[in-house]
């Protein structure tokens, strides 16, 4: 039942974080909507494993919380530099 | 006792689905994408907290409690390091964080101007950027050994004859300095 | 209560897709695509299939993520206005939309116990599982037991892939 409470929080919170991501006016602000959504997706999946009582499978939790922090510094390096590669490749390559 | 840790257990989800919320709400009303960046912050930390602590209470000493504890502490780490570096990369845009002028309306001001060390600092590469000069392929081996006897040669007179010369030489001039003065 | 989380998060889902088909920009494309993927992925946990879920997070947040910027690098990062009417694609995907939906009227019901995917071979991995592989994930069991070759295939595949899209994105070094 708490559970329940808890899960339905979040599930507001994901509506309102989408409402932002497909708003955002600049790519910052869906990137940081996107990454509050991949947290409310680890918080999601927890509290459904509590609640269906099999809080087993929290191990995905962990993988989504490193993938979340890739996709968002993949993106942002991308924004910082034009590419994904190291600054030596950049100063070699002008495409 | 039981129900004690339920009634915590309550408390604790309540605060952080509330707390969860009312980050995703400032995501919304926010003028800018810094201080949205706050409000996240807020249902990141303490909201993931407390929602994990609710968590915690009914897990109890198990594997699952060992899981959820792994969890929130990557959360905390990489969310810190993944905000900074969205500040970061939204200022090197360009983007101008909205403050409040001298008769209280909110203007997009450029931080640079307010602080131009600021300017330096984004201006400057990390350590982790400054990219080492790597000489051209084909002349790189020939630079490198003219410039390697060179400065061997060089270096091999002081060297080699200093012992004498050192002491009088680097104390001629110092003395000639001091009596100058 | 799973009712409902489904109904949020597929409606969610649409949301997003019509958002990723409304932006120009390439950047923001791929952003809401990684949030797309942590949303299905929320859907596959909910439908109780973990290692889907493992896989769409994974390779849909992930992997998809860097290489679309990865390919975002050699191209522009605003999309080119559609050249053609987008009628005739509309209507293709609404005819294959409607036949579809009209095929799940004539699946069984989600998680009966008499459909026949559930009486028949699947019943028998159950039964045999433990006894033949003793290993206690069923589908693990499938995947790398009893269909390992298969797995091995599939494995191959999936490096040449790798190989592919690595060499498609290496940039080429100016000569001179």
């Amino acid at each position: 039942m708490m559970f329940a409470a808890a899960i339905i929080a979040v599930l507001i919170a994901l509506t309102l974080a989408v409402a932002r991501a497909l708003a955002g006016p600049t790519a910052f602000d869906r990137l940081l909507a996107a990454n509050k959504i991949g947290v409310g997706a680890i918080m999601l999946l927890a509290l459904f494993g509590f609640m269906t009582e099999r809080p087993e499978f929290l191990d995905v939790g962990i993988t989504y919380a490193l993938l979340n922090m890739i996709g968002t510094l993949a993106v942002l390096k991308f924004f910082r530099y034009g590419a994904l590669g190291h600054a030596q490749d950049l100063d070699r390559d002008p495409g | 006792m039981g129900q004690v840790i339920d009634l915590l257990s309550w408390a604790a989800l309540l605060g952080g689905g509330f707390f969860y919320v009312v980050g995703a709400i400032g995501l919304n009303r926010m003028p800018d994408i810094f201080t949205r960046m706050h409000a996240v912050s807020v249902s990141e930390t303490l909201g993931v907290g407390l929602l994990t602590l609710g968590m915690l209470l009914q897990a109890g000493i198990t594997l699952v409690a060992v899981k959820l504890i792994i969890i929130v502490a990557v959360m905390w780490v990489t969310g810190a390091v993944a905000t900074h570096a969205l500040a970061r990369a939204a200022l090197h845009d360009g983007e101008k964080p909205l403050l409040a002028d001298a008769s209280g309306a909110l203007v997009a001001t450029d931080p640079v101007e307010l602080f131009p060390e600021l300017g330096v600092r984004l201006a400057t590469p990390l350590k982790s950027e400054i990219v080492e000069e790597e000489p051209a392929e084909e002349e790189a081996p020939e630079a490198l050994a003219e410039t390697g006897y060179g400065g061997e040669e060089e270096d091999a007179n002081p060297d080699a004859e200093p012992p004498g010369n050192a002491g009088p030489d680097s104390a001629g001039p110092d003395s000639a300095n001091r009596d100058g003065r | 209560m799973e009712l409902l989380i489904n109904m949020v998060l597929l409606t969610l889902l649409a949301a997003i897709t019509i958002g990723i088909i409304r932006v120009r920009n390439l950047f923001a494309v791929v952003v809401l695509a990684g949030a797309y993927s942590f949303l299905m992925a929320s859907v596959m946990m909910v439908l109780d299939a973990v290692d889907v879920a493992m896989t769409e997070a994974a390779v849909g947040a992930g992997i998809s993520t860097v290489l679309a910027l990865g390919a975002l690098h050699l191209t522009k990062t605003e999309e080119a206005a559609p050249r053609y009417s987008a009628i005739l694609p509309l209507f293709v995907a609404v005819g294959t939309g409607a036949m579809l939906i009209y095929g799940t009227w004539g699946l069984p019901g989600f998680g009966l116990a008499d459909t026949p995917m559930n009486t028949g071979v699947g019943l028998d991995y159950l039964n045999r599982n433990m006894a033949e592989t003793g290993i206690p994930n069923v589908v693990t069991a499938v995947l790398a037991s009893y269909r390992g070759f298969d797995t091995l295939g599939e494995v191959a595949v999936i490096f040449t892939a790798g190989i592919g899209v690595l060499l498609l994105l290496k940039r080429f070094q100016r000569e001179g």
